[in-house]
């Protein structure tokens, strides 16, 4: 990768980050419109996409940009209010970036024509909505106190800075001087002193210059004739001389009303830096606002805004782009193996003379310091789900606007992690199952009132970890599956389960087949009849399951089920018919021998055996997998105990070994997939052990049990 | 100290007046008649009638003598020049010594 290729995936990179930043700033700026803390963030990912785009060349995009910066300074400002549709369009501007981006990361060019016409809908806002009604006035003042003439067309301009040593007058010069000469060379519009560097009379040095100027020049002089000027002072002094006669029509400075007026002030009115932040300071924040009104406590807002500065700093450090901490920390563990394997090699070729015992705390250490990395390695692949529920948050928003819906979006366990291979995989699916829950699911606010209920539904993300597992919901507080439509539809497409009451299994097996659908409209968003298995199938690729509740009139529960990772798992070592397998271990409630004297039969000959207190089915994995006939003597065998978070129910195998953290490979690239087999592993004595898949073990082992398994 | 290229007077009101050019030459004298004559002065007022120039370093010394003025005590620079006038506007220094 050359250097130009590698600013530009940095580049790429950034801009994902600070266009997904922006998206949620909008959204929050939404709900809590006007300056603050979200404005000003959404302002610095702008300004910082301007500035990106502009360093690698994308000379178009930072234009385009450069507009939306001038108008969230308006609103900055006050000048601009914040309203649902200048939202949606912003919101849609972060998309149209976000294809500029890809258009030129595919090396094409952006549209000029869509540009134009975005361009055009953006001035719109900024040129109708953006300026008030005063400053209307003063435009147009000053454009008629400056007539129209053919010889405003020869005018030059130049902004002129002068920053002078302060022992310029040992010189023999003086700052008048020079600007009187430039007063020879046509008009000084603008002057502006800064005298903010003037120190106290007491402490003040009067043989040294404190001011600074700068001015601008209106003359049809050359460059090089303001430059002769200071020919005398230039080299000493920082004197910055550019033409900038294209930011003038008829004498006005168009670059002045796109300002905001701080920086107008500052510009013009002779104002510092200093002191505008200082009067900035002095606006109250919403908080001050709730404190004084009596709405809140000061506690209550420091703790909100404590929680608001974990969230954005946990936020930042889910970014894909990993922390080069991270990065030195592997590179140390790295080398601590390293040592650790010389010193062991040592040994064993005889140039180190260790005794038993320090080689084997050498290989202890080792894997200790292995077992870090690992560890260490997979925290690399992690992310927070915060950034996809968020995304959500936008559909759910753009959905609910386009049909005229009131939905309130809650987000909880937003900084649950997952591997960022799992999140990618499952965003997809999760993306339809929202825009389900906006389309079929929300009623509109009319039928909710008539129902008796809010006017504004609820959709709610929720996702948590339980064992090695995340748990993901989506709900919805909407009218529910129409059960008696789903079984129309499924007896009209021979999924019919007359009779039978539809459980989740059933009801999963009928929404998710494909070509069903229950929606008596299409819509742009879902009720195309495709999804649902497509949903299915591919949280099943990530060893996943979903589960959906839902109830007339109360809503729908679809959740989630997936492994935390793919890569690293905690797994107890087993052996069963002379192979190896691995059982995750947050699905183990525990191990015993087995014993006969725990078997009851209870009801029509329904075998089970008692673990704890509880009656748990039990069955031998070989027959599980379907391998080997059990032996009939169970004498010696072992019982391991599982609960997946669905089911609970226990497996016979041989021989319990240890646990072990292993890296898991996939078989499916090598062989194919199969059920109940989450992946192999390679064993420390080079033979290659099984991981279970304990959902897919789970769903098989109750296949058995149903078709007359044993126990 | 260098001799001063203008020189002052005060009239039956009370007003100074400056006469000359205030020029770094004479900061020196002109900070030490600021000191003297207004220690403890509610009223300050100079006329400026008959500046015929003043320099960035003695403007520079009386907006810092100004800004260091107690908020009580008035300050009245009355009758510009003309010349002190242009100078005062293309150096955007005015609004720092009169208002």
């Amino acid at each position: 990768m050359n250097e130009r290729e590698e600013t530009l995936q940095i580049f790429f990179a950034e801009t994902e980050d600070l266009l997904k930043k922006s998206e949620e700033s909008l959204l929050r700026l939404e709900a809590a419109p006007g300056p603050g803390s979200d404005l000003e963030e959404l302002f610095r990912a702008i300004h910082t996409l301007k500035s990106g785009s502009a360093m690698v060349g994308f000379n178009a995009l930072s234009e385009y940009v450069h507009i939306i910066e001038n108008l969230l300074d308006r609103i900055r400002n006050n000048q601009l209010s914040v309203t649902r549709p200048l939202i949606s369009f912003l919101l849609e501007d972060v998309d149209f970036i976000r294809s500029m981006v890809d258009r030129h990361a595919g090396g094409e060019d952006v549209d000029p024509d869509t540009l134009n016409t975005r361009k055009a809908q953006l001035n719109r806002f900024l040129g109708i909505e953006g300026v008030s009604g005063q400053e209307k006035a003063i435009e147009e003042a000053i454009r008629e106190a400056v007539p129209d003439s053919a010889e405003d067309e020869s005018w030059r301009y130049y902004h002129i800075d002068l920053k002078f040593r302060k022992d310029l007058f040992n010189f023999g010069h003086d700052p008048l001087l020079l600007l009187l000469n430039l007063t020879e060379l046509g008009e000084c519009v603008e002057v502006v002193a800064d005298t903010s560097e003037l120190p106290g009379y007491k402490e003040m040095d009067f043989y040294k210059l404190y001011i600074s100027w700068r001015v601008i020049l209106k003359t049809t002089a050359s460059i090089r004739e303001v430059e002769d000027v200071f020919m005398f002072v230039r080299d000493e002094n920082k004197i910055v001389i550019e033409e900038i006669t294209d930011r003038y029509r008829e004498g006005v400075d168009l670059q002045l009303g796109e300002m905001p007026l701080g920086e107008a002030l500052i510009e013009r009115g002779g104002i510092t830096r200093e002191d505008l932040e200082s009067a900035l300071g002095k606006q109250k924040k919403v908080g001050e606002i709730l404190v004084d009104e009596g709405k809140i406590d000061k506690e209550a807002i420091h703790k909100v805004v404590s929680l608001q500065q974990e969230s954005r700093f946990v936020y930042r450090k889910t970014s894909l782009r990993v922390d080069a901490e991270k990065i030195d920390c592997l590179i140390n563990l790295a080398e601590e193996i390293g040592i650790g394997l010389s010193r062991v090699q040592s040994f064993l070729v005889g140039e180190d003379s260790l005794s038993r015992d320090e080689i084997e705390q050498e290989i202890k250490t080792l894997f200790k310091v292995n077992r870090e990395f690992q560890e260490r390695v997979a925290g690399v692949r992690m992310f927070s789900l915060k950034g996809t529920f968020r995304r959500f948050q936008r559909i759910v928003r753009d959905a609910a606007y386009d049909q005229k819906k009131r939905i309130k979006v809650i987000l909880s366990g937003v900084d649950t992690e997952l591997d960022k291979e799992v999140i990618e995989y499952i965003a997809d699916p999760l993306k339809h199952l929202v825009r389900n829950c906006v389309d079929h699911g929300i009623e509109s606010p009319e039928e909710r009132v008539a129902a008796g209920k809010p006017a504004e539904g609820i959709i709610e993300f929720k996702a948590y970890q339980k064992g090695g597992k995340i748990f993901i919901q989506i709900s919805d507080d909407g009218h529910g599956f129409d059960m008696e439509k789903i079984r129309h539809h499924a007896l009209e497409m021979g999924l019919d389960k007359a009779g039978e009451k539809l459980d989740n299994d059933t009801l999963i097996e009928i929404i998710c087949h494909p070509g069903f659908s229950t929606a008596s409209s299409v819509t742009e968003l879902s009720g195309r009849g495709v999804g649902m298995d497509v949903v299915k199938t591919q949280v099943e690729r990530v060893g996943g399951s979903i589960q959906i509740e839902t109830k007339k009139g109360k809503g729908t529960v679809f959740t989630l089920i997936i492994p935390l990772t793919f890569t690293l798992i905690d797994a107890l070592h087993v052996r069963d018919q002379d192979r190896s397998y691995l059982v995750p271990l947050w699905g183990i409630m525990g191990v015993g021998r087995f014993d006969a004297g725990r078997m009851r039969t209870f009801g029509a000959d329904e075998k089970v055996y008692r673990f704890r207190g509880e009656y748990l089915p039990l069955m031998s994995l070989c027959r599980v997998y379907g391998t080997i006939a059990p032996e009939n003597d169970r004498t010696g065998m072992a019982t391991v105990f599982l609960d997946t978070g669905r089911q609970k129910f226990g497996i016979l195998i041989d021989e319990v070994l240890a646990s072990y953290q292993v890296v898991v490979k996939s078989i499916e690239s090598h062989y194919r997939s199969v059920r109940g087999v989450g992946g192999a592993t390679i064993m420390r004595d080079g033979s290659v052990a099984i991981v279970l898949d304990l959902l897919g073990l789970e769903e098989i082992f109750f296949k058995h049990l149903l078709l007359g398994g044993e126990v | 100290m260098e001799m001063p290229q203008f020189t002052v007077s005060q009239d039956a009101e009370g007003i100074f007046r400056f006469k000359g050019e205030l020029t770094i030459h004479g900061v020196e004298y002109l900070k030490r008649f600021l000191d003297t004559s207004f220690v403890r002065a509610k009223k300050i007022s100079i006329c400026m009638a008959d500046v015929t120039f003043a320099d960035t370093a003695s403007l520079q010394l009386l907006i810092a003598f100004r800004r260091a003025l107690k908020p009580e005590t008035e300050w009245n620079l009355l009758e510009l020049s003309p010349e002190l006038e242009k100078i005062l506007e293309i150096s955007d220094l005015k609004n720092s010594l009169i208002s």
